[in-house]
């Protein structure tokens, strides 16, 4: 015999001045209807965001939630406040969630999709004059772009992802810098620099980290984190000594 | 066979005093002398349920500091959750309200966060399989915008701990959340989830 189903929950819990309750499989955060379907009331305006959910085995996952918003300030796309925790949040952004068997594809499967076969622009590269010399900056040039947008028909509508890169270097000898926003350049304007102690050959890796936010008419959303990388193989770093040929 | 008992408010270790109408307990043979602090006595008192709440406070502190610090909310986190909640409806709110958390920067909790603090007003039902009690909430060591016990009036409802959600032992208490919070406004108190 099959278990009882479960009594839908209908509590409330509160943090500070956050309370969030859940009535019969709705949310409301401070009130506001979440995880609704997109115009679940007329008249009201939802916007989308993400929100990370358990699913039955434990496991968490992805979805595209919809928020009930009454202050007109917040924009149409992604309910996001640009903040470094919540950033940090979806850093670690569990995978999408599966779709029911049966129901057609989501807007955002179709996104996530799309962000993880589109060919994103890698680093090339350059330090200036190809080789370095200790105790002076070493000046990188990345030679990429740090702003890609894709877009692309679906049968949902254009999709448009707008991505958004900054880029970590390692500098072979245990040193790492970023993540720097700007696309470096040669001496002096640069401002990617690496002052190098010991002379030697070092591989110089270019991390691009490539975050994204996603749009198919008004549904949108935050796409996982992706990377690209470029390489300088074997960068001589040089010693210079002055030496005294003549008095 | 089950026994019905009446028993008397449990005011032993000094808090306000708390009604309990009645408790419903198994015949098995009464507990030996035992150190462990969450073994079920054949009279389920006040006092024993506030031992409950207490490593469920503390359990629930661990999760909350754990997210503060990380800024994530990990699959340890979830697990953690599972342990102490018997349902996933009841585990997804404490996710949205981490995530609703993390979206202010977790500016209103304090550094680090310490525990709640939740204690029994009035135990309603307090048998071996499920217990119901309204309780008392003080988060004033886990939020800066909180100064003693809320105003709100909190119930609890605890089930034995399905071992299944917590295959890591996380919940040393050996029980769970199968409610825990206050009804939404407008809504009446929740019925007793005893009787579900």
């Amino acid at each position: 015999m099959a278990p009882p189903a479960e009594e839908p929950l209908i509590a409330c819990r509160e943090q500070g001045s956050n309370v969030v309750c859940v009535i019969d499989g709705q949310t409301y955060i401070n009130g506001q209807l979440v995880d609704a379907a997109s115009g679940a009331e007329p008249g009201a305006r939802y916007v989308p965001y993400e929100r990370i959910v358990v699913q039955a085995d434990g496991s968490r996952c992805t979805t595209t939630g919809w928020r009930e918003v009454t202050d007109p300030t917040v924009p149409d796309g992604i309910y996001q406040i640009p903040d470094a925790d919540f950033t940090n949040v979806l850093a670690g952004l569990p995978p999408p969630c599966p779709e029911p068997a049966g129901q057609a594809v989501s807007p955002r499967a179709i996104a996530v999709r799309h962000w993880e076969e589109i060919p994103l622009p890698k680093p090339n590269p350059r330090i200036a004059p190809g080789w370095g010399i200790t105790g002076k900056l070493a000046y990188l040039e990345t030679n990429g772009t740090t702003t890609y947008t894709h877009t692309s028909p679906t049968p949902l509508g254009e999709l448009r992802i707008v991505a958004r890169g900054r880029y970590v270097v390692d500098w072979g000898d245990g040193e790492e810098s970023g993540p720097h926003s700007s696309e470096g350049g040669p001496w002096p304007e640069g401002d990617i620099t690496h002052d190098y102690l010991w002379a030697g050959t070092y591989d110089v890796v270019v991390t691009e980290r490539w975050t994204a936010t996603w749009q198919i008419g008004a549904t949108g959303g935050v796409l996982h984190e992706l990377e690209t990388t470029g390489r300088i193989e074997d960068f001589v770093v040089r010693e210079i000594q002055a030496v005294v040929v003549a008095r | 066979m089950m026994v019905v008992l009446t028993v008397a408010a449990a005011c032993s270790d000094g808090e306000a005093q708390v009604g309990v109408p009645s408790a419903t307990v198994g015949t098995e043979a009464p507990t030996t002398t035992t150190t462990n602090p969450y073994a079920v006595p054949a009279v389920i008192d006040a006092a024993y349920v506030n031992r409950v709440l207490g490593g469920l406070d503390q359990i629930a502190g661990n999760i909350t500091r754990e997210v503060f610090r990380s800024r994530s909310i990990s699959d340890q986190v979830v697990q953690q959750l599972r342990a102490i909640y018997s349902t996933d409806p009841n585990v997804q709110l404490e996710i949205d309200l981490f995530q609703e958390l993390a979206r202010s920067g977790f500016a209103s909790l304090r550094d680090p966060p310490g525990n709640q603090v939740t204690k029994v007003e009035e135990l309603i039902t307090a048998e071996s399989r499920c217990i119901f009690a309204r309780v008392s909430r003080d988060l004033s060591a886990v939020s800066k915008e909180t100064t003693g016990p809320s105003p709100r009036r909190y119930w609890v409802a605890l089930v034995p701990l399905d071992p299944a959600r917590d295959v890591n032992g996380l919940n040393g208490t050996s029980w769970a959340y199968r409610y825990d919070g206050f009804p939404p406004p407008g809504f009446p108190d929740p019925p007793n989830q005893c009787d579900r």
